[in-house]
């Protein structure tokens, strides 16, 4: 009847929908700089830049979750060179909380990833989009497999 | 006795002009014990005290509505429970100490109608209320036990596989009604404009939809990290029996072992959501 | 107005036979609670209780309504489920009569077409109130344990095992086959010495004072509404209240349960509310239940079931705040 909320559909889509909030200081850099220097990753995730991984609000991680994405990433400064001093070290409390809160409720964990990635580090940015496709895709795969 | 000595303490303090109201038990037409609010020194004898006061008065503090039409000093009856979630709501700056007269009871426990121990009284730490934090304490005073926490119920959950969990859950979801009674009964919220009736922008589904229901309760559970101090109301007054203590404990658990932060033992503390280590744990994130 | 006697196996049995054709609700316990919900077999069907926490206005007006979905190129209606006709069991008069109450609402001059239709498949068997609760007060309202409005069978207890059914309606001719014996007159005044203990048992009574409009503008609301916390549990139990909201979700537009105890329900465009405080919102309550409705639509809008104080988790009185305004 309605839309999928929180689950991945009656089957597992090619083309995966996955949501990324990239800082802007350091991982939206890092992932420019995975494109610039031509490396391949999955084209599954669709980024959203924000000015700090601080401004993350776990509310949009489930908004986003509940209006039909597959998964959602959050990228930011690694702790100790947020652009904002602090940002990332709040979110990474925020977060903490969001990700148990999720499994608790029978989200699977792999549907929600979080990963510092700085400007420099392009090929660190494809990495961690291909483990969290893969996941991503393992999670609703079994999903599927359970509930049909 | 001390319902003698709750309905004097109480009578003292509207008539030497203390406070201007006295919130604490009463009964109702069926006789079932309901929130009183007394502005006149002759009915304090409507207080009563017994093992149904189940209610956390402290909600009314935190109640806008209600300040709005009380703002004189306002006396209230509080149990050790009632007293975390006090503690919290002076932390937050949400009551003015000195508009408010606690009086402190000790509570041996509250029963339900088959006259079973509640759950949450069987695991409580604070039977007899902080006598320096109490501007009046009445009953016997009881040294205080360190429980050590029992969260033998979450762990259960926690190792159900995920389909298993995610139907023990949907099982409940499927009949909420989103009558918002856990929400309401909460004294810790207390938002001007809650989320849920915010529409423009829209964030939780509004009609009783399993989606909107899991995303309404993880918001809530959410919006109290850090801040719950399981006091059992939310679980006591859901119509169709959700175990929403088991949400909040289990947020009570997290951050007790990853933050090493516990609410409502001192009214100076900070939310841990405000604060950070540099070694906060990173196990999580690649 | 058929009446015979059946004993408990054949009355039993004639309900399972029913199990293929109907979709069968009854009150049945889940959680260690009890529901009027879907069941299988009659195993699940309680006998034994005094009220559930639901009541049967949900299967005519559910919580939550898709009434069309709505995109760029195509509008969907949705209409209600109703190929396979559904009975609803053991339903008490106290429920049965708030249907009514509902049906001047819905059937009036505007005929809701979701809730006509349910209501033309569904058929109402109902059981009398053996052991009233301490909190039902129905008499005083016009109703009673063993009365039969709004139900198309009646069942009413004449021994342990055997019960005297009133076939009301010509639907409810259509359930119950052609068996059991005509009632003997011992068996009818057995009937009657049980109702009479039943409506002797109910000594709550609401009783509305003739100057009940008057006290509009009185201070006596701002005292009894301070323990209300506004959430919605006793106008969403209440078998007679019926309040809702249209919303949009995405692509669907919902009709959904409402109460007017809400922040929301007053809301208008800019932010104007007329009726902000409490005190306002649970005057509001209680006018439309015993004044305007009856302006209206002739009737009071409570049917004294007593949930709505059960369930109130600060247990407001409705009885004790009508009888003393």
């Amino acid at each position: 009847m309605s839309r999928s909320h929180f689950d991945s559909g009656e089957k597992v889509k090619k083309k995966l929908k996955i949501i990324g909030f990239l800082c802007n200081w350091c991982s939206y850099a890092g992932a420019d700089l995975a494109g610039t220097s031509r490396l391949q990753y999955p084209a599954d995730i669709r980024i959203i830049r924000v000015p700090c991984s601080g401004r993350m609000n776990p509310l949009l991680v489930l908004k986003c979750l509940q209006e039909g994405a597959d998964g959602v990433l959050v990228s930011g400064c690694h702790p100790g060179d947020c652009h904002y001093q602090e940002g990332n070290y709040y979110v990474r409390r925020r977060m903490l909380i969001l990700k148990n809160l999720l499994e608790y409720f029978g989200i699977d964990k792999r549907r929600f990833h979080m990963s510092w990635v700085s400007a420099s580090e392009g090929a660190k940015w494809a990495d961690v989009v291909k483990k969290v496709v893969k996941d991503v895709r393992d999670a609703c795969e079994e999903e599927v497999k359970t509930a049909g | 006795m001390v319902i003698k000595k709750i309905k004097t303490t109480a009578k003292d303090l509207l008539t030497d002009g203390s406070v201007s109201l006295i919130i604490g038990y009463g009964i109702n037409g069926l006789g079932d014990v309901t929130p009183v609010f007394i502005k006149d020194p002759d009915d304090v004898e409507k207080l009563v005290w017994n093992d149904q006061c189940y209610y956390n008065l402290i909600r009314y503090l935190s109640d806008r509505d209600f300040i709005e039409q009380n703002n004189g000093s306002i006396g209230i009856i509080i149990k050790g429970c009632d007293q975390k979630s006090l503690k919290v709501l002076l932390s937050e700056s949400q009551v003015n100490r000195d508009k408010i007269k606690v009086i402190g009871v000790t509570c041996k426990g509250l029963m339900d109608s088959d006259g079973n121990v509640l759950a949450k009284c069987e695991a409580c730490d604070v039977v007899y209320p902080d006598k320096d934090f109490c501007d009046v304490i009445i009953g016997e005073e009881v040294k205080k036990k360190e429980k050590e926490k029992d969260f033998s119920d979450i762990d259960e959950i926690d190792s159900m596989d995920l389909p298993d969990r995610k139907k023990f859950w949907n099982n409940y979801f499927e009949r909420c009604l989103r009558c918002y009674a856990c929400r309401n009964i909460c004294p810790l919220c207390y938002c001007k404009e809650c989320i849920m009736d915010q529409h423009n922008p829209l964030w939780v589904l509004p009609s009783a939809s399993v989606g909107g229901n899991r995303l309404f309760h993880i918001v809530r559970a959410y919006h109290l990290t850090g801040r719950c101090v399981d006091c059992g109301e939310c679980e006591r007054v859901c119509p169709i029996g959700m175990p929403l203590r088991k949400i909040n404990r289990k947020i009570i658990k997290v951050v007790k072992e990853r933050f090493d932060f516990e609410s409502g033992k001192d009214q100076e503390q900070k939310s841990p959501l405000t604060r950070y280590r540099e070694n906060d744990s990173e196990d999580f994130i690649i | 107005m058929d009446m015979l006697i059946l004993n408990k196996n054949e009355l039993i049995d004639n309900i399972k036979s029913l199990f293929k054709d109907y979709e069968i609700v009854g009150p049945s316990q889940l959680d260690g609670k009890l529901y009027f919900r879907p069941v299988k077999s009659m195993d699940e069907v309680v006998w034994d209780f005094v009220n559930p926490v639901n009541n049967i206005k949900d299967f005519f007006f559910p919580p939550s309504q898709v009434l069309y979905e709505l995109r760029q190129d195509r509008i969907k209606a949705f209409e209600p489920d109703t190929k396979k006709k559904r009975i609803i069991l053991f339903a008490r008069s106290c429920d049965t009569r708030a249907l009514n109450l509902l049906d001047k609402l819905f059937i009036g001059n505007y005929k809701d077409t979701s809730y006509t239709a349910r209501r033309e498949t569904t058929t109402i068997i109902g059981l009398s109130c053996l052991e009233p609760a301490d909190r039902c007060f129905c008499i005083s309202l016009g109703g009673g344990p063993f009365a039969t409005k709004g139900m198309d069978v009646s069942i009413s207890p004449v021994r342990k095992d055997k019960f005297l059914l009133h076939i009301l309606t010509d639907k409810g001719k259509d359930i119950i086959a052609e068996q059991g014996t005509r009632p003997e007159r011992e068996e009818l005044s057995l009937t009657e010495a049980l109702k009479q203990k039943a409506e002797e048992a109910i000594k709550r009574k609401i009783n509305i004072p003739s100057d009940f409009f008057e006290k509009f503008d009185s201070d006596y609301w701002k005292g009894v509404s301070q323990a209300c916390i506004k959430c919605g549990i006793c106008t969403y139990l209440c078998p007679a209240c019926h309040c809702f909201d249209i919303i949009d979700e995405g692509y669907f537009r919902i009709r959904c349960w409402d109460t007017c105890s809400s922040d929301t329900f007053t809301k208008m465009a800019a932010g104007e509310d007329h009726r902000k405080q409490k005190y306002k919102k649970y005057r509001q309550r209680i006018y439309h239940k015993f004044q305007y409705y009856k302006e209206n639509f002739g009737e009071i809008a409570c049917v004294g079931c007593g949930r709505c104080t059960t369930y109130c988790p600060v247990k407001m009185d409705i009885v004790e705040i009508v009888n003393n305004s």
